[in-house]
């Protein structure tokens, strides 16, 4: 009787799953892994022959499986609790926030960027004022008992390389508040110290982290869907003032303007892209409010797009490169920003798991 | 295709089971050789020519080598070893043979790399068994070519073994049967063999991965590794042949074991009783015996262990460090047989730390690609190059598989299987037992199912082969 109640529910389950498999409709995105998904690739002879169009199919057979998020729940579930494993593929929850583990420096990588500054640098830039900050993951302020990167070495990397611009120390300006418990980003409200360290630096009029404040209570960050554990979402703020409301921001990609918050942008896949839209090749933040005639250029990543409103109201003109979406090479066929100009501001702001994998920067 | 994959268990397997059940008697073969072929195919298309040109050949063969006189026989077998074995010489070998010409002899002869096709030494080791069976008058041979090619390829066992001698199975090919029993104990013997796979031998591989990648090595960390490592071996190929052996009795074919328990044995010698003993008894059977086995003088049974291991080596890749791998258990066979082996029956406790330390160190050599990689990793496993015993990334690594490592130690030893006996036997908790074995494997099917929907990348270690 066992046998046969055993035999019934396995071919249940098999032919169970392959008719859903089979009838429910293609998912185009994953939400908890914010990428999509692939679909059915295209019959060819020659990928059959070669082997790719299998591989390809079970790449697509796995991603479109059935009640996949449930299932990929239950291995956490199942590897923490039965297993008692800490991490999954990395990722680990340590007292109620999670963190991706990150423990190996790639110098290659540290080059890679290094060379790269010094090459926009040397290449476009005629102004003295460059500045090159580095902004810590949250593992930075974990204790000892958590492999951590040596930040130390990476720093001394960094500024043995880069000589010929000014290094903004902002370790010391964050710490775990600073971040979110579910995403790898900083908090924009929580930025007065680091805003201050490089207003300082770079000689600028000191400000204050504006008053006003818009709340989105629902934010799953980048690694809340790598976890089993249902932890609370966190509670993402935009800051405001005149200068931020007022100003206006120039998509280059899109070629039309936009605000810098758009509170459409909270549905977005990445919630976080409520400032300033999320990646965007080039931005530039138009402040009429400020006559200055002042000009930052921030070379950046998506920590960039937080941290750049708080550094509006000392400036007539921003504008945000990101190097991942925009190759170096083509900065000089930008007419919108003139590179060369001796009186611009530059600070290059990246995050250091950026640094540390940098070959997406062109 | 590997059988811890979507593909397989929710598309191919259900299929396949469904077109097997809905053809009559005498189509099931060819259902079979139909689903194998494909099943080969989809993970090996260029190479699928190789596997066809194998069954036809050596069928047609088999007829021939039965039907030749008496005195034609042997240059007929001699023909056919040095025809199959040179194709998978040239598959498996060849580059490597022109490596070490080209370091021998300081030429600089070239050659398009070649690609192995998959389970060639599988599918070889099979297709020879079956020649010299019939040279030797053991088994008659096939009915037909498409019954020997149904045997050849017949996906359970097609890639990674067992090696299944064509006399295990004859009869099962032309009338075998299956009931709800036996289709349970394949089920039962799938799902054990996917756990296996999937959540030990998969997790401890992440583990072997992150500890060669760690910036900072310590003692331990090595430690560490060669545990996992030897452990993820066990588990994946005795995972793959348990499920081969499961998917053979849901079709009605009983496969000779493949593992028994190894990680318990007392010496070397108990250790190769244990482990992969298809290929263990092939090379007992098919060179050991025949060059003379053990009944001869003491040099030649010490040259025939020898020859006997370094192939065995040989046969799990072209690389030296297999022939070491190979020469290394040679070693220790030979002393235990000269002496040991008295000593280790006597004091067990002794006998069991004495192979597990020395299994532990040859899966080091058989890992590691190079002879100078071999001695760096001992050097640093034993304190020779001045590392800290432990470091925070060992400790946090150890601390987090520790659950892992855990049950795969308590999984390695028959444990399990006792207290399943035992509770058999008594009429409660039989009846206990009968409830909770179709929830238990039911559920362990699903959590391996989320083991496999969680991983985009799964390979088999011994697909190499």
């Amino acid at each position: 009787m066992k046998n046969k109640v055993l035999s019934i529910l396995f071919l249940i389950v098999i032919f169970g799953i392959m008719f859903l498999g089979t009838v429910l409709p293609d998912k185009s995105v994953s939400v908890a892994e914010r990428r999509k998904l692939a679909s059915f690739p295209k019959i060819q002879i020659e990928t059959i022959m070669n082997g790719d169009f299998f591989e390809d199919l079970n790449h697509y057979l796995v991603e479109q499986f059935p009640a996949r998020d449930w299932f990929r729940k239950l291995k956490g579930v199942v590897s923490n609790h039965l297993f008692q494993k800490k991490d999954e593929d990395g990722v680990f929850v340590h007292e109620g926030a999670i963190y991706q583990l990150d423990q190996s420096i790639n110098e290659k990588s540290i080059a890679h960027f290094t060379d790269l500054l010094n090459k926009v640098q040397n290449q476009y830039l005629k102004t003295d004022h460059v500045y090159y900050g580095i902004i810590p993951d949250k593992n930075y302020f974990l204790d000892d008992t958590i492999p951590k990167l040596d930040y130390e070495k990476m720093q001394l990397l960094l500024n043995q390389e880069l000589t010929n611009m000014e290094y903004i120390n902002l370790m010391d300006t964050l710490n775990l508040d600073s971040y979110y418990k579910t995403d790898i980003h900083w908090k924009q409200e929580c930025l007065a110290s680091t805003v201050a360290k490089i207003e300082e630096a770079m000689n600028l009029r000191k400000t204050e982290i504006p008053n006003e404040k818009q709340y989105y209570s629902k934010f799953y960050g980048a690694l809340y869907g790598r976890i089993a554990n249902n932890l609370p979402p966190d509670q993402l703020t935009y800051v405001m003032n005149d200068d931020i409301k007022n100003a206006n921001v120039f998509d280059y990609e899109k070629q039309e303007y936009r605000k810098v918050y758009e509170e459409k942008d909270l549905t977005n896949i990445d919630s976080y892209d409520i400032y300033l839209g999320g990646a965007k090749p080039l931005l530039i933040i138009e402040n009429e409010n400020q006559t200055n005639g002042k000009e930052l250029v921030l070379f950046r990543d998506s920590f960039g797009s937080s941290i750049a409103p708080l550094l509006i109201s000392n400036y007539s003109k921003i504008t945000l490169i990101d190097l991942r979406y925009i190759s170096s090479e083509l900065l000089s066929s930008i007419e919108e920003v003139d590179l060369s100009s001796p009186n611009l501001d530059v600070l290059f702001l990246y995050s250091i798991p950026i640094i540390n994998n940098s070959f997406t920067l062109k | 295709m590997v059988f811890s994959s979507v593909s397989f268990l929710y598309y191919f397997l259900p299929i396949t089971l469904l077109s097997y059940v809905i053809v009559p008697k005498k189509a099931k073969n060819f259902v079979l050789l139909i689903t194998s072929l494909f099943f080969y195919f989809y993970g090996e298309p260029r190479y699928i020519l190789v596997l066809i040109f194998s069954c036809v050949f050596n069928y047609y063969y088999g007829k021939s080598l039965e039907k030749a006189p008496a005195n034609f026989k042997k240059k007929l077998l001699v023909l056919n070893l040095v025809i199959n074995f040179g194709i998978l010489f040239y598959f498996k070998y060849f580059n490597f043979f022109l490596e070490n010409i080209n370091y021998l002899f300081a030429t600089n002869l070239s050659w398009t790399s070649i690609i192995m096709p998959i389970g060639i030494s599988f599918f070889t080791f099979q297709a020879t068994s079956y020649v010299i069976d019939i040279y030797k008058g053991d088994v008659k041979s096939a009915k037909n070519v498409f019954t020997f090619a149904t045997y050849l390829s017949l996906f359970p066992q097609l890639i990674a073994g067992p090696i299944v001698r064509y006399q295990t199975v004859s009869e099962e090919l032309e009338n075998r049967t299956v009931n709800f029993d036996l289709f349970a104990s394949g089920i039962k013997r799938l799902i054990i063999g996917l756990a296996k796979k999937v959540l030990l031998a998969n997790v401890l591989g992440e583990l072997t991965k992150n500890l060669v990648n760690l910036t900072t090595q310590s003692v331990l960390s090595y430690w560490l590794q060669a545990v996992a490592n030897t452990l993820q071996i066990y588990f994946d190929f005795s995972g793959y042949s348990d499920m081969a052996i499961g998917l053979g009795l849901m079709f009605g074919f009983h496969f000779l074991e493949n593992f028994n328990y190894p990680l318990i044995a007392r010496s070397i010698t108990d250790f190769w009783r244990r482990w992969h003993i298809s290929l263990s008894s092939w090379f007992r059977d098919y060179i050991y015996i025949p060059l003379g086995g053990s009944r001869v003088s003491n040099y030649k049974k010490y040259r025939n262990i020898f020859i006997v291991w370094m192939i065995t080596g040989l046969w799990h890749g072209a690389s030296w460090n297999f022939i070491l791998w190979g020469i290394y258990f040679a070693i220790f066979l030979m002393i235990e047989k000269a002496f040991l082996l008295t000593i280790l029956d006597k004091h067990k406790v002794l006998g069991h730390i004495y192979t597990l330390f020395l299994v532990l160190i040859s899966f080091i050599i058989f890992n590691e690609t190079s002879i100078s990689n071999i001695i760096l990793f001992l050097k640093n496993m034993f304190g020779f190059n001045h590392l800290h015993f432990a470091n925070i990334e060992t400790i946090y690594f150890l601390k987090n598989y520790a659950g892992v490592i855990i049950i795969s130690i308590i999984a390695s030893i028959p444990w399990l299987k006792i207290v399943k006996k035992k509770m058999s036997l008594g009429n409660f908790s039989a009846k206990v037992l009968s409830i909770m074995e179709p929830v238990f494997y039911i559920g362990l099917f699903i959590i391996v199912t989320a083991y496999i929907v969680d991983e985009s990348f799964n390979p088999f270690l011994y697909f190499r082969f």
